[in-house]
């Protein structure tokens, strides 16, 4: 057993994540908004004619077929990036995705690193007699700051940085004027790759408020549950020993002791990427970001159901994807999975 | 010069319903390479003078006042870095639970090896080819396959093992076993206390012997001393406690010993103590074993800290019989 | 029961500064219309953008007005009516289905625990305001749609919590008794399980009234949340953030509204928690 074991256990996880995650997802463009065949159908002359209509448009959009029979449909039409056509833009729904994903992930990546670093360094001084006040310090803000969501953050910080102040820009990734040619999508790397280093600058100016915003939120909650984590691990046998073996405190803090709280921490990780990506949608809107929330919301506004449908389906696979990595991530820093 | 001299020492833990004094005025003294045992009752506050003399008292414990001379030095006015560089390498511990006492995610090679590099300066090459004679000493089979292998795919004696090639890698010159036998099997049991006391004999350190079982100290030590409630009760070599005991508790508590061992069927007949040790945050005015005492005199409640008497050379009793 | 409760977050710090402040908030939304001098929605171009007192404002608009000259403090008391009702509807909703299903999931276990573990599991790993806006978009802008899109959403996290206390509390000795006494599965829930899990209940109630509302300010933000004509917080942000390079104050004072009723709503349920976990209010006390 052993390795193939594991292997095949968190492949069947991962399909059984993936079956409910999708589900949901075609359960969720089914509901909205409404029946799609009506909507495309238009008037016609005469109630006969019309129904006659309504019944070509059901068929060809499939659903006249059983219920499950749609959900394979749906399924493969994702995998072969076949969403439809957009109604408000009248463009393929696919492209129309991945050109706007690259900018959601300008955000969402900074923020889950930052918070991962500082939620978890932050959960470190409470075990350094020194370092009490920096602890104290800590958790206050913990506790503050979870009553203070990514939504307040980024409006203060719209108010005090971006009009009161006006140090930083409050929407858009780059300054009128810059022209970039779009090669990955991802600004810093066409910015390398074209030799527009100036782009970079502007960038990294847009990026601090929504990225502080989401980073803000998600540090109060990592740090909450990484500190929680590290006050029973330090409690525990092995750390004793550990130090009674002579090693230092800072080793067994950083070291030994983090590498077991970080496992908790991971898991919840896992569940916190959900509540980051919503709040990515919203701080999308809030600083105008080009990402595939403020396309959402707008697809919703304009009731554009292909692409709501794909943006749904995309969040979907970000989150399999999310925590197939996390999955892995964890199979590294615990021993014990492997045989469980 | 002895090895170690404990002057009355106190160690408290300040929990939130009271002051727990789990080690409360205890002295003794030790030589070098001498096998000392302590012995008592859960709670009697053993482990916790074990983890004082290596200043690894977890919260809410603290040290409250005594000394610690080893070899000389007061260890409680050492910084938390000159005792980190004494701990695993000068004074190290055999804990009571083998497999909660390993780290998790890190495999054994890298547990064992660390001492080595940071005690001795060893390089990687070096303390690998030293850990797997570590390993060969404390007779383990298939040396490289524990190597790699994890704590949790270990079983309780083979984590002991490794465990005690930890503390005497930097052959350190006194080593605390705390119940090192308590979670593990009988047959493991025997083996354990030879293994350790093969190694003591190997690497010449000292040993502090923590049991509850008189009868493990009485195989291994030559002095022993029995605690109770955070204080030490009585003090002697092995046989003149064994055969002439002083005090109340320890008769007490050899009778239930030979009761328990007796291979003589009793008809279902077990000695047993009366009472309960005394509340940890309320102890009792005077003798602290005064209300379960079967000898006890009318002034055992009034005088508090009852020192030890010397009754014969070498043979210490804190009771006021023997004043 | 009740008057313990009270009793006993009187005793807490936190759990009486959280309460103080929810009562308070609920009574200025009750006595709206008393405490507000103007109608909310009542626009006065010739006073738009009033500063609000202390920034050269008067009495007659203690927190100034906003761009179409409505009175700020009108509107700000008005909105708690809207967002209280959404909040504690909401919640209700969200504990009408998930204790039943944590209840049943915990205590009956197998196939209904199974069920119930794969939906709340789900539900995790899906962002909830991708999953409201699609609900919304749905069902159509109207303040009750929001009610119910945080019913469908929330109802797990009751499901959650209280499927893994009930598995605690099977365990337990008074449970195994009634068992063997021969009591109907029914009779054990209500008379063993509910009375014990009635705590943790209040707790992720009170928590859940607090994330009701700022998903209110969240969705009205985005336009997928209270319908505009009706005043609400969210609403008040979302209009003030179209001119926030004009006048900050129509923004801020919703805003700060929220947090406070936000961190309120947290420190009642902290407090609620410290009074019901045994492991801390043996230490308190």
């Amino acid at each position: 057993m052993g390795f193939l074991a594991y292997l095949a256990r968190r492949a069947g996880s991962a399909l059984l994540s993936f079956f409910i995650i999708t589900i949901i997802a075609f359960i969720l463009c089914r509901v909205v908004p409404g029946d799609p065949a009506l909507l495309m159908v238009g008037s016609a002359v005469n109630p006969e004619e019309w129904f006659k209509e309504y019944q070509k448009m059901r068929a060809l959009l499939g659903l006249d077929r059983p219920i499950y029979e749609q959900y394979l449909i749906w399924l493969r039409d994702i995998f072969t990036g076949n969403f439809g056509v957009s109604y408000r833009f009248n463009v393929p729904v696919g492209p129309l995705i991945l050109e706007r994903l690259p900018a959601t992930l300008e955000l969402v990546i900074p923020t889950v690193v930052l918070a991962l670093l500082i939620g978890v360094l932050l959960s470190t001084p409470k075990f350094f007699r020194r370092m009490a006040w920096a602890d104290k310090l800590a958790s206050g803000f913990s506790f503050l700051g979870m009553s203070i969501s990514y939504f307040i953050w980024g409006i203060f910080f719209i108010i005090i940085f971006g009009v009161s102040l006006n140090v930083l820009p409050i929407s858009g990734r780059l300054d009128m004027g810059i022209e970039l040619p779009r090669i990955t999508g991802f600004i810093i790397i066409d910015s390398l790759l074209s030799g527009r280093f100036e782009a970079i600058g502007s960038f990294l100016k847009h990026l601090i408020m929504p990225v502080a915003a989401l980073t803000l939120y998600e540090i109060t909650l990592i740090h909450r549950i990484n500190r929680s984590s590290m006050l029973s691990v330090m409690k525990e046998d092995y750390i004793l020993m550990d130090k009674a073996k002579g090693l230092s405190q800072f080793h067994i803090v950083f070291v030994r002791g983090l590498r077991n709280a970080l496992i908790p921490t991971l898991t919840l990780l896992g569940v916190q990427f959900t509540v980051l990506l919503s709040g990515s949608v919203i701080i999308e809107k809030m600083f105008a970001w080009p990402g595939i929330g403020k396309l959402l919301v707008s697809a919703v506004t304009y009731r554009d159901l292909p692409l709501i449908q794909g943006i749904i389906a995309t969040y979907c696979i970000i989150v399999i994807i999310t925590n197939f990595i996390i999955d892995s991530l964890y199979g590294k820093i615990n021993p014990r999975i492997k045989y469980v | 010069m002895s090895l170690l001299r404990v002057e009355n020492l106190k160690t408290y833990y300040y929990t939130p319903l009271g002051v727990v004094r789990a080690v409360d005025g205890v002295s003794f003294e030790m030589e070098k390479g001498e096998i000392l045992g302590v012995v008592g009752e859960i709670g009697a506050g053993k482990t916790t003078l074990g983890r004082s003399i290596l200043r690894i008292v977890p919260e809410p414990g603290k040290i409250v006042d005594g000394r610690i001379l080893f070899e000389g030095k007061d260890l409680l006015k050492l910084s938390e870095s000159e005792m980190s560089r004494l701990r695993g390498r000068y004074i190290s511990i055999i804990p009571e639970t083998p497999i909660l006492s390993l780290n998790p995610p890190f495999t054994i090679e890298s547990q064992i090896k660390e001492v080595l590099k940071k005690h001795l300066g060893y390089s990687d090459e070096e303390a690998r080819r030293e850990t797997l004679h570590l390993l060969e000493q404390v007779v383990i089979p298939d040396r490289e396959a524990i190597l790699k292998s994890y704590p949790h795919e270990l079983s309780g004696g083979m984590c002991q093992r490794v465990l005690i090639a930890i503390a005497f890698a930097c052959r350190p010159s006194l080593v605390i076993a705390d119940e090192p036998t308590t979670s593990v099997d009988v047959i493991t049991q025997a083996q354990i206390v030879s293994l350790i006391r093969s190694m003591q004999r190997e690497y010449g350190s000292s040993l502090i012997f923590i049991t509850h079982d008189v009868g493990f100290a009485s195989k291994l030590c030559r002095r022993m001393f029995i605690m109770y409630a955070g204080r030490i009760l009585e003090m002697a070599p092995v046989e003149k406690l064994l055969t002439s005991p002083k005090h109340p508790y320890t008769k007490a508590l050899i009778k239930v010993a030979y009761s328990m061992r007796s291979t003589k069927p009793t008809k279902g007949y077990l000695y047993t103590i009366k009472g309960s040790p005394p509340s940890p945050t309320q102890p009792p005015k005077g003798c602290i074993f005064e209300p379960r005492c079967e000898e006890k005199m009318e002034e055992c409640s009034k005088i508090d800290s009852i020192p030890l008497f010397e009754v014969e050379k070498e043979h210490f009793v804190s009771c006021l019989l023997y004043r | 029961m009740l008057w313990l409760m009270l009793r006993a977050i009187a005793g807490n710090h936190r759990a009486l500064f959280g309460f103080t402040i929810l009562l308070i908030y609920i009574i200025i939304a009750i006595f709206a219309p008393l405490i507000s001098a103007y109608d909310p929605l009542s626009t006065d171009m010739d006073h738009a953008y009033l500063p609000p007192v202390g920034l050269g404002g008067t009495f007659e608009h203690p927190l100034g007005t906003d761009g179409l000259g409505r009175d700020l403090l009108s509107r700000l008391v008005h909105s708690a009516r809207i967002d209280l009702i959404i909040a504690f509807l909401a919640a209700t909703g969200a504990a009408i289905v998930g204790i039943p299903a944590g209840i049943l999931a915990g205590y009956l276990g197998g196939k209904v625990n199974r069920v119930v573990q794969a939906l709340t599991d789900a539900w995790l790993s899906f962002p909830h305001v991708v999953f409201a806006i699609v609900l919304i978009a749905a069902l159509g802008v109207r303040w009750i749609n929001l009610v119910i899109a945080i019913t469908v959403i929330d109802w797990t996290r009751f499901a959650r919590v209280i499927r893994g206390e009930v598995f605690g509390i099977r365990e337990k000795e008074f449970v195994k008794v009634a068992e063997t006494m021969g009591l109907s599965n029914l009779l054990i829930i209500t008379s063993e399980v509910i009375p014990n899990v009635l705590p943790t209940i209040l707790v992720v109630y009170t928590l859940e009234l607090g994330i009701a509302i700022s998903v209110e300010a969240l969705m009205s933000f985005v336009g997928l949340g209270v319908e505009p004509a009706i005043v609400s917080w969210g609403n008040m942000i979302a209009e003030g953030m179209s001119y926030i390079r004009t006048c900050w104050w129509p923004v801020v004072f919703p805003v700060l509204a929220i947090m406070i009723i936000i961190l309120a709503l947290n420190a009642l349920g902290d407090g609620l928690r410290e009074i019901v976990d045994p492991r801390t209010s043996r230490v308190l006390r």
